[in-house]
């Protein structure tokens, strides 16, 4: 059972879409049930890994991944060209583990929040479910070819969820939405296809090679003994089996001398050393889905016209993929590249800070000044990220999971007054605290939680960020200085409009009935409820989520670090 | 002299069972026949025939591809047979086979006996085109599946399908023509027409570069018109939305992989290791690059559904000549999985239009909307199809693909040809481009309110909506486990 438990997260939901779908029509109110109860079975599932997990590294080392499965998936003979092999190979450690038990969480407050839908409703769950499946594959998944099916596979749920079920320009949001991400995700192809031609498995060329006779009895020695020899160019190409394996691709003696992402020999594409295109490429790839400034602009689009469920999984898990892999493959196997280019990062960090937070200040739409938040607080992750530090890169990992909470928060709080008067212009409301008290508390606490006050875990994140930016080695100061802008921008737009919604005379315009506002139901308390308890507890005790990360994340940074020169010296001589 | 001619025809004989699966489909040719003059209109007996004869032909091909382990030059060097062309062959018999199977509802309106004829003789000729290592074998066979199908064009007896006809006919005859003078060019420079023999290779690398580039340009020009291959392809979007549906399925299938089996095979040779005047790496990639532009831009603008997958075949022509573009032997590996593959999404896709267009019109892509109402699983089939098309996993279009380009990053990184990396840089975002179109029938099915004259009303779920359900199953298979389409394609001796 402990062995499969990972595989349970996955595949569970994917069952569950196909029982939907077999389901007869007039059992309907099954459907969100069944959905519910994956969810439910889910956190049970969440909760035994969060107890089982032991602090450890894992990042570039296979050993220390825990609840590994690993078994052989595609494995393809080209002849002269060598071998193809892909594994299903899916592991957890301190960078993936905050953000599996976030989707989950974030996925059962959706089902929740989708209680209400009876439009298609068949459809509706059965593409949620497979969502949910895409979603937390892609954290779990640590073999290239993997992460990238589940990658792309998340745009298809996402473009039928947004397309059928999203608000008036749902068409052209949903569409544009596919062709960002799907630009995207082919310059990610580009480099997984050159990564996989220039990365050798060395335990199945052990055995290709004669060493051994299964990649059981591979040791530790026999690895080095391949990478000796692959060094020496003294295996045949027939012989070399090019792997996905992501772990195998953080190692430099895995690549085959003379291939395009190899250091010694450096290729010129467009008079760029391959590496640090494909690194470009990378960063390019998943800025899109982060989404990064100027790469944002399917996101309000996307977030405005998706329906509230969908708008929370978008802001509070889809975004994270970006930054997660990222992390996961961009810098991880290309330390040079992101040394290199951490200043590109960090300034377009900062300067989605600023935008984001000055497009929320400018919006006059609810749910468009969240989304615009939202690019704001994610610009402090790709901040973060680029210090390149423990501080940094921990407070982004912590920032991701804390944005995930909280924005998931803000577009229930969106969807609320939505639901109720289909109207979300700020313009229209004033002083909505006298109606919807209730309500009102909801709204302070979370907008609070985001602007970054201490006690939330906002702050945690944010000023373990700006920790990082100013002790980073590869970031100027400036960066640091003006992100501290973003923050108190963030209290303005925040407190502004707690001002111009929910304080002064209450007064509606635009046909709103005060009757129509009612105070927030007990179905809105449960998926608010268990929110604010995460960032209150995640606000006051950091701890629970730092004993898990801490690990990975020093050995990320050292990783990073050391690797990275190494790595540029090379390129460079 | 006469003891000559005598070996000869001792030869010639003991050859023939070597062209075994050949002979079957001519029986079956002049079986429909007969069978079509004694029993008139019994549109299920001529089927039968032709079914049960093409299943013999494949199993026949079948086993030529697992017993024949070298290069066989048979018929005093006009055909040669191996494993990679009894693969060919397979590949056209199962396209025919899929073809008569979707046109069942039609057929029975139609000359049933001349069109199955038809369909058969066409993969006779691609049969021989791809086996053939005699230039004037080669312009033989190509003129069998020429006039057949200007023939087969015509099939829906209309003016606009005449004028088709016409169309196709008349530039067909022009790149014939275009050919032929190519292959006479390049007989004056080697005095032979055993384009695959020493004499020819050694002939071109001694020869003076110019005939031998205006000769060897023509004479593959006359494969890239049948590839529907831009710059050649303007025939191609008339004939197609002019054609009945199953003609267009077979004809974007069978002759073009057909052109395209003999393409590489002649190209290989005209190449001279590297040493020829022409850089035919470049100059495919260069082609490759149109083709898939042209296909996807036009693809983009078309309302009617047979006409965009008109286009969308261009495409898909250009990513198998972007594939051939590598020149290497896992290359062609990588082309014949991108063949299968397509065979069986571009065949399947044209069942369930052709489905929708026999069962309630629909021509248009705004005739399309709201059927996913009425029509759930098709929808879902459908949907699947074009991801597949698109490129997006989990769907074997995908690993196809990933596989074209794995080959092509491989070849630019040990050739260093700039062309190749445009050609990969450029294949890849127009996959981008593609979603575009490809998406937009399954948009119009799921996202617009049914169409009150065309849309409503279920209709029967007709036998072909079963097959097309298991090709669109073994497109999902083919992702999940490419090794089993690749392992056949691991069988065949690449050695020519």
């Amino acid at each position: 059972m402990q062995n499969y438990l990972l595989s349970i997260l996955i595949f569970l939901p994917v069952f569950a879409a196909f029982v939907t779908l077999i389901l007869p029509k007039n059992k309907s109110i099954w459907y969100r049930y069944l959905a519910l109860g994956v969810s439910t079975i889910q956190l049970l599932v969440i909760v035994m890994i969060f107890i089982l997990f032991k602090p450890s590294a894992g990042v570039n080392n296979t050993d220390t991944f825990q609840f590994v499965e690993k078994v052989q998936w595609i494995s393809l003979d080209l002849s002269s060209f060598g071998k193809i092999s892909a594994e299903y190979f899916v592991g957890v450690d301190g960078l993936s583990i905050g953000m599996v038990i976030l989707s989950v969480i974030v996925f059962f407050i959706a089902v929740i929040s989708s209680w209400k839908v009876n439009d298609r409703a068949k459809g509706y769950f059965s593409l949620l479910l497979i969502l949910n499946a895409s979603v937390i594959g892609c954290f779990l998944a640590l073999d290239f070819l993997l992460f990238y099916l589940f990658f792309e596979f998340m745009l298809l749920p996402m473009y039928f969820l947004i397309g059928l079920w999203g608000g008036p320009r749902r068409e052209y949001a949903s569409i544009k939405f596919f062709l960002y991400t799907l630009l995207g995700s082919v310059l990610i192809l580009i480099v997984m296809i050159a990564l996989n031609l220039s990365t050798i498995n060395p335990a199945q060329t052990a055995v290709e090679i004669g060493l051994v006779t299964h990649t059981e009895q591979v040791t530790p020695e026999v690895v080095d003994q391949v990478q000796q020899l692959l060094q020496q160019k003294a295996i045949d190409s027939e012989n070399m089996v090019h792997t996905f394996n992501l772990v195998y691709m953080t190692d430099a003696k895995n690549l085959i001398p003379e291939s395009i992402m190899d250091l010694g020999l450096t290729k010129l594409i467009f008079s760029y050393p391959a590496r640090m295109l494909a690194f470009l490429l990378l960063f390019v790839g998943f800025a899109i889905k982060i989404p990064i400034v100027p790469l944002h602009t399917w996101l309000p689009d996307a977030h405005v016209e998706a329906p509230t469920a969908i708008s929370v999984i978008l802001a509070g898990v889809l975004l994270k993929v970006g930054a997660y892999g990222l992390i996961r493959t961009g810098i991880l196997i290309f330390p040079d590249g992101a040394l290199n280019y951490a200043w590109l990062m960090g300034m377009l960090g900062t300067v989605s800070i600023i935008y984001g937070a000055l497009n929320a200040i400018a919006s006059k739409d609810l749910k468009r000044l969240i989304a615009y938040s939202s690019v704001s607080h994610m610009g402090f992750v790709m901040l973060g990220i680029a210090a390149l530090n423990t501080e940094g890169v921990g407070g982004g990992i912590y920032q991701m999971v804390s944005h995930g909470i909280i924005s998931s928060a803000l577009f229930l709080i969106a969807g609320v007054i939505y639901d109720r008067t289909h109207n979300r212009m700020i313009e229209n409301y004033s002083g909505l605290a006298s109606v919807m008290p209730k309500y009102s508390v909801v709204v302070v606490i979370f907008f609070f939680a985001s602007l970054g006050l201490p006690g939330f875990s906002g702050f945690i994140a944010e000023i373990f960020v700006l920790i990082g930016a100013l002790s980073s080695m590869v970031l100027p100061k400036w960066m640091m200085i003006v992100a501290t802008f973003g923050l108190v921008l963030s209290a303005v737009y925040f407190l502004w409009t707690i001002q111009r919604m929910f304080f002064g005379k209450s007064h509606f315009k635009a046909g709103i009935e005060k009757s129509a506002l009612v105070d927030i139901t007990s179905r809105e308390w449960l998926m608010f409820v268990p929110l604010m308890v995460l960032t209150v507890l995640l606000g006051i005790f950091p701890n629970i989520l730092l004993k898990l990360i801490n690990e990975s994340v020093i050995t990320f940074v050292d990783f990073v670090n050391t690797a990275g020169l190494e790595n540029l010296k090379q390129i460079i001589k | 002299m006469t003891e000559n001619l005598s070996f000869k025809l001792h030869s010639i004989i003991g050859d023939l069972s070597y062209l075994l699966p050949e002979f079957i489909l001519v029986a079956i040719i002049l079986l429909i026949l007969l069978a079509d003059l004694i029993f008139k209109n019994q549109p299920k007996l001529v089927r039968l025939i032709a079914i049960v004869g093409l299943l013999f032909e494949l199993y026949f091909s079948t086993r030529q591809y697992l017993h024949i382990d070298k290069s066989m030059s048979v018929f005093a060097g006009m055909v040669t047979l191996n494993s990679l062309t009894a693969f060919w062959k397979m590949i056209f018999s199962v396209g025919a086979l899929l073809t008569i199977l979707m046109s069942q509802a039609k057929a029975s309106r139609w000359k049933t006996g001349e069109y199955h004829m038809m369909i058969i003789t066409i993969v006779l000729g691609a049969n021989l085109l791809a086996m053939s290592s005699n230039l004037l074998m080669v312009y033989i066979s190509l003129e069998i599946i020429s006039i057949t199908s200007y023939l087969l064009t015509t099939f829906s007896f209309d003016k606009k399908g005449a004028e088709a006809g016409i169309k196709y006919f008349l530039f067909g005859a022009v790149a014939s023509a275009i050919m032929i003078y190519g292959m006479s060019l390049l007989y004056a420079v080697t005095l032979t027409l055993d384009f695959t023999g020493q004499q020819f290779t050694d002939a071109l690398l001694q020869a003076n570069p110019l005939p031998v580039i205006v000769g060897s340009v023509m004479l593959v020009a006359g494969f890239v018109y049948k590839m529907a291959a831009a710059p050649l392809h303007v025939w191609s979007p008339d004939a197609y939305t002019a054609a009945p549906t199953p003609v267009v399925a077979f004809f974007s299938v069978v002759p073009k992989l057909a052109g395209l089996a003999i393409l590489i095979k002649v190209i290989l040779v005209i190449n001279l290791f590297g040493l020829g005047p022409i850089n035919w790496p470049t100059i495919i990639a260069i082609i490759a690059m149109i083709t898939i532009l042209v296909g996807n831009f036009s693809a983009l603008w078309q309302n009617n559904v047979k006409r965009l997958l008109a286009y969308s075949s261009i495409a898909h022509a250009g990513f198998l000549l972007a594939g051939f573009a590598a020149f290497s032997q896992p290359a062609l590996q990588n082309v014949l999985f991108y063949a299968v593959v397509y065979l069986i999404m571009n065949i399947a896709t044209f069942m369930i239009v052709n489905h929708f267009e026999n069962s309630k019109g629909l021509i248009k892509v705004e005739d399309y909307s709201g059927i996913a109402v009425d029509h759930p699983y098709l929808t879902v089939l459908i949907t699947i199809l074009f991801i597949s098309l698109t490129g997006i996993p989990p769907t074997g279009g995908f690993t196809a693909k990933l596989l074209i380009f794995t080959s092509i990053w491989e070849s630019y990184s040990q050739t260093d040809n700039q062309w190749l990396l445009y050609l990969l840089v450029f294949g890849l975002l127009n996959t981008v481009i593609s979603l575009f179109f490809y998406l937009k029938i399954p948009f119009y099915m799921i996202f617009r309110t049914p169409n009150k004259e065309l849309g409503s009303g279920k209709i029967k779920f007709g036998m072909e909506n079963y097959f097309a359900g298991i090709l669109v199953l073994a497109i999902l298979l083919i992702f999940f486990k490419p090794e089993w389409l690749m392992g056949l394609i691991n069988n065949i001796n690449f050695a020519f």
